[in-house]
């Protein structure tokens, strides 16, 4: 685990994060919320709540959703350029929604330049007749969820959702 | 009015929380009305001002890195020139996102084609023609917009 110092003179740290190959993968891990983040928190609860979205966890600054797909729950990553290098170097290959299985990767695209946005780890097979499946998912620096992939503040990226696995 | 008070501050802290990658940040921040109005309401010694206030605070709060990001996407509202001359003074290195909303506008503006502005011409010269009755001869307003 490193030290380092961010732009606002916060400390946080960084751990050794590499790919299947051995490429390193920048990361950081946040260490604490500020009493007001707290607060909102609560707010974002009374607005995403009901059908469709169940709280995993309370409120973890370590990780973000790729830091949770990708990194085992232990940090951030927010560079979307990363996020297509792993996908690359771990061999990740695009599954058609039909075939989709618990386990496998869920990534939200921004539609007009095709950037990820989030992600999640899929577990359910879709809804035979809606097509809808459940998915966890770690929302920004708030809590991790269990939830409609087509439900919560990513929903508008449905659409463009793609699901990957790796297969060899 | 300051321009915290301006701001949508429910809505923005929502994205920012939300936000697992600059992106999704930098979209729905400019998506805001709050945000698309702020270039409107204050002027450029206004906003770099408050900007300055909010990122040299000894401790800053979320609430203040929130209000840093608004006035750096609303500047992003500006004519293109003032926008970069505004980014050019301002300190981007306090946050983490900060260089991202600069490179992102410069490289997603698209400029003014010489199609463009002679399509507004005609238009103009048409609307015109058609809704008035003097001979005087309109002069078009071109006006610098994004396609």
């Amino acid at each position: 685990m490193t030290l380092i110092t961010n732009q606002r003179g916060y400390q946080e740290t960084k751990i050794v994060l590499q790919t299947r190959s051995g490429v390193d993968i920048d990361n950081y891990q946040s260490s604490d919320y500020s009493p007001s983040e707290l607060a909102y928190f609560e707010f974002l609860k009374g607005k995403y709540f009901g059908a469709g979205i169940k709280y995993r966890t309370n409120p973890i600054p370590v990780y973000n959703c790729h830091g949770m797909t990708f990194a085992s729950r232990r940090t951030c990553i927010t560079d979307p350029a990363l996020i297509y290098l792993i996908l690359e170097e771990d061999k990740y290959s695009e599954v058609n929604k039909s075939d989709v299985l618990p386990g496998d990767i869920i990534l939200y695209f921004e539609p007009d330049k095709g950037e990820i946005v989030h992600s999640g780890v899929v577990v359910s097979e879709p809804d035979i007749n809606t097509g809808a499946l459940w998915i966890v998912s770690k929302w920004g620096r708030f809590s991790e969820v269990y939830h409609w992939s087509h439900v919560g503040p990513y929903s508008e990226y449905t659409s463009s959702a793609k699901y990957f696995r790796i297969r060899k | 009015m300051t321009i915290i008070n301006s701001l949508d501050l429910p809505s923005l802290t929502a994205a920012y929380m939300f936000a697992d990658v600059p992106i999704y940040m930098y979209k729905h921040f400019r998506n805001n009305d709050s945000i698309i109005n702020l270039s409107k309401s204050f002027s450029e010694k206004e906003i770099i001002t408050e900007f300055n206030i909010y990122i040299n605070k000894v401790s800053m709060e979320v609430k203040d890195t929130i209000v840093a990001y608004g006035i750096l996407v609303g500047v992003t509202y500006l004519p293109y020139d003032d926008a970069i001359r505004i980014f050019n003074v301002l300190d981007l290195n306090k946050l983490e996102w900060g260089e991202f909303v600069r490179d992102y506008y410069i490289n997603s503006y698209k400029p003014l084609t010489s199609v463009n502005i002679e399509a507004q011409i005609y238009n103009s010269l048409i609307s015109h023609t058609t809704s008035s009755k003097t001979d005087i001869k309109p002069k078009p307003k071109i006006t610098m917009r994004e396609i």
